[in-house]
């Protein structure tokens, strides 16, 4: 008997374990394609519009193509530079060459708004410069391939004040530039340049963190009228966290009180829960602009009942926000902790009494470990919603009440700076993966405790 | 009220209701004696369990007095009461230990931890499970489960302990097994029970007395054996045990036995039972292992002919099926042996003895 055969004690027939692992497999192979088929359609969709997405913010924020693009003699030339002192003279030649190169206006352009995030008012200067040097081929016969730089593409301010080179004697590359702009001989600009030539670049994902990299080479603090981002963490998590406790409170007695109904008359209320999960989010929040505002219905009613003599700021601060969100984010709190009371038979709680247990000693000892799943998931589902509302805070929030997102879609939206908006999305993944963990080393420690 | 021990529980004109239509417990009147092993038996819906729940506290009595020791414990809320527990579903809870769902009883009673630590191994130690302390109750079988339940409900100590139908989900032979561990466990620690059951052979293997409900209302309360052999109602009769039911009219009454004249004509002898008048309508009542075939029956006062309908194999023995009193049919218990002559069709002898059938209300 071969080692591959497996006997049958009873009947003493031998199997071939190898044929029984091809057939096996042969019957598994089936299953297994159409397990596979099924979720073949989610898993595509989830590659494309989730995974790729949050793959491309993780390369955008480090991504730093934009002064190779738009200055490629310089970015070859810089390389020979050690980072003491001024850059060689090849160097300017390059950069001379680079921003005369009227074909790469567009990429110029794009580097000048690049380094302009790392040191403030180097787009200026870059406009400056090219300006400057383009007048200065025209006085030196050269022919006129363009307009200098059109004003419009400076975002930052516009100081393409004309240089006064009215000597038209031959210049090196250094007089040249440092002619049109004595910036050009400090080296925390050159070295800009050079940090936007490295393959990947921090500067975002430190802004984020309201951190730069200094002249001296080192990561510090922005300066502190400049520190925003942190304050934002800070905010979104508070607001997200205050919600998510208000809506703990509110709807936990809600969640037991329904428990505590006859059937159909939990249903009904179950039913009124779920009613303003039907309209959208924006009806709801426009909603409580109504209601809320100065002239609104609420303040309409305090005025009208004498309860106050001036209408009360409701609204565009964070009380607003509060209301409206915990509104919104009511319905996910009480459902997994209903749906887990209604899991939980009456015995459990009898029991404890039974054995003894005064009421309070039933709830905390008993009843809440109990319910605990259904706490943990509508806390978690709460907290993770509230770290990506926008809309709401946008509305009914004052300046002070914006929370990530909105900052994120500002990146996108007014600043172009897609570097900075992928950095504070992967911020806020990192919070709610980070949250995910703490909960879940939290929740299993209670239940295991 | 003097303390008496055949009065340790009482239910005084118990009355309970939901709702203003039903009454689920009707004008209940029972008395545990103390150390008895009490069992409450009827089918869904007969009030039985509404019973043990006022008794524990759930639920509140509409009218009437529940008196516990002596002292009435209506409006004394259940974790006051100190009365143990064991219910269908086990109730452990799942986020403890075993060990630490015996401690809950002795927490709550603010025992000191080297006290608790002793019940819970004695306590464990009664249902034979010390060595699963430290397991939850998701991993223990079904039986196991049960027995830390039982061992919950005894580590306190209490005087009375109630079942709510402590084995219906467990199989059939775990349940035989159980049924005889509790008794004896009963026996041996004489805490009083009161036990819910709608399975007639568990009320019968465990119970000093056996409750039948029906309907709101206790039918009879008496001893297993008594119960089953005189039953007094005809709800009794069918509930407990298998029975064959006859419908007739007493036609005429002696000391101690009626005669009863069926639909077809038949009179059949029986024992009589209290408060009968002649020419009132009657169910007799016979049990199908009191009937005896052939020879046997020849010479009892009823002894009667017919022929086999349907012989139905049932293992352990045979039932013979014979159209007797009109529309009626009897169901007779036979050993194989007696049984092996006997095929369809044939004529056989059958009878009984009339102290072995009852004619009931």
């Amino acid at each position: 008997m071969s080692t591959l055969d497996i006997v049958d004690d009873t009947t003493g027939v031998s199997l071939d374990r190898r044929a029984l692992r091809r057939s096996l497999h042969r019957v598994g192979r089936r299953q297994r394609l159409l397990s596979l088929s099924l979720v073949a359609p989610l898993g595509a969709f989830t590659l494309v519009f989730f995974v790729i997405p949050i793959l491309a913010f993780f390369v955008f924020s480090v991504a730093n193509t934009e002064v190779p693009r738009g200055l490629p003699l310089t970015t070859e030339a810089i390389k020979e530079w050690q980072g003491d002192g001024l850059p060689p003279e090849g160097v300017f030649e390059a950069l001379t060459s680079d921003l005369e190169n009227a074909e790469n206006r567009t990429a110029v352009i794009g580097a000048a708004r690049r380094l302009n995030y790392d040191v403030a008012g180097f787009h200026g200067l870059m406009t400056k410069t090219v300006s400057g040097l383009s007048r200065g081929a025209l006085e030196a016969g050269a022919p006129v391939e363009s307009s200098p730089a059109p004003d419009g593409f400076s975002i930052f301010g516009n100081d393409t004040t004309p240089t006064e080179s009215t000597t038209a004697k031959p210049q090196t590359p250094i007089e040249r530039l440092t002619g049109i702009d004595a910036r050009w001989s400090q080296e925390r600009y050159w070295k800009a340049i050079e940090r936007g030539t490295w393959p990947v670049t921090p500067l975002y994902l430190l802004t984020a963190l309201d951190l730069r990299i200094g002249d001296e080479g080192s990561i510090e603090r922005v300066s502190p009228d400049h520190r925003i981002y942190l304050t934002l963490i800070a905010r979104t998590f508070g607001v997200s966290a205050s919600v998510t406790l208000i809506a703990l409170i509110l709807g936990f007695p809600l969640a037991l009180f329904i428990k505590r109904q006859p059937a159909n008359r939990a249903s009904l209320i179950m039913f009124l829960v779920l009613v303003p999960l039907w309209t959208s989010i924006l009806v709801r929040t426009t909603a409580w602009l109504v209601l809320l505002q100065g002239e609104g219905l609420l303040n309409d009613l305090i005025v009208m009942l004498h309860l106050s003599e001036t209408r009360l700021p409701l609204i565009h601060n964070r009380l607003g926000v509060l209301v409206a969100m915990v509104h919104i984010c009511l319905p996910f709190m009480i459902l997994p902790i209903y749906s887990v009371m209604k899991g939980i038979p009456p015995s459990y709680t009898r029991a404890a009494a039974s054995l003894g247990a005064a009421p309070a000693r039933v709830f905390f000892k008993v009843y809440l470990p109990l319910v605990f799943p259904g706490l943990a998931a509508g806390v978690l589902l709460v907290f993770i919603m509230c770290l990506g509302f926008y809309v709401t805070p946008a509305l009914v929030g004052g300046p002070r009440d914006q929370m990530l997102s909105y900052f994120i879609a500002m990146a996108v939206n007014r600043d172009l700076n897609w570097g900075l908006a992928s950095a504070l999305s992967i911020i806020l993944i990192l919070i709610v993966a980070l949250t995910l963990l703490v909960f879940k080393r939290f929740a299993s420690a209670t239940l295991a405790r | 009220m003097p303390l008496n021990r055949n009065q340790f529980v009482r239910f005084v004109n118990v009355h309970k209701a939901y709702d203003v239509n039903t009454l689920v417990v009707k004008d209940l009147n029972l008395d545990v004696a103390n150390g008895e092993f009490l069992t409450l038996l009827g089918p869904s819906g007969s009030g039985k369990t509404t019973t043990l729940m006022m008794l524990a506290g759930f639920e509140e009595p509409t009218s009437g007095d529940i008196i516990l020791d002596g002292r009435s414990i209506n409006g004394i809320p259940a974790y006051k009461r100190g009365v143990g527990m064991v219910f269908q579903n086990y109730a452990l809870f799942p986020h403890m230990t075993v060990g630490e769902n015996l401690a809950f009883p002795l927490q709550a009673r603010g025992m000191s931890r080297a006290d608790q630590k002793t019940r819970i191994l004695q306590a464990l130690d009664m249902v034979k499970l010390s060595a699963f302390a430290d397991r939850r109750p998701a991993q223990l079988s079904g039986g196991q489960q049960q027995r830390v339940a039982l061992a919950r409900a005894l580590v306190f100590e209490p005087s009375l302990v109630l079942m709510d139908e402590p084995l219906g989900a467990l199989d059939k032979q775990l349940r035989d097994h159980m049924q005889l561990e509790i008794k004896h466990l009963h026996q041996r620690i004489g805490v009083t029970v009161v036990y819910v059951t709608h399975d007639q052979t568990e009320a019968l293997v465990m119970s000093d007395r056996v409750a039948v409900f029906n309907e709101g209302r206790i039918q009879q309360v008496a001893a297993p054996a008594e119960i089953y052999q005189n039953p007094q109602t005809d709800f009794v009769a069918q509930f407990i045990g298998e029975n064959n039911r006859l419908e007739g009219r007493v036609a005429e009454i002696s000391h101690n036995e009626s005669t009863i004249v069926l639909k077809d004509g038949t009179t059949v002898r029986s024992g009589s039972v209290a408060g009968t008048t002649s020419g009132e309508k009657r169910i007799l009542s016979v049990r199908p292992e009191a009937i005896l075939v052939g020879s046997d029956a020849a010479n009892l006062p009823n002894s009667f002919y017919g022929n086999v309908k349907e012989i139905v194999y049932l293992g352990d023995h045979v039932r013979l099926i014979i159209p007797f009193g009109g529309p009626e049919e009897l169901s007779i218990k036979l050993t194989h042996r007696r049984a092996a002559a006997i095929s369809v069709g044939d004529q056989v002898s059958f009878g009984w003895k009339p102290e072995e059938c009852r004619a009931l209300v």
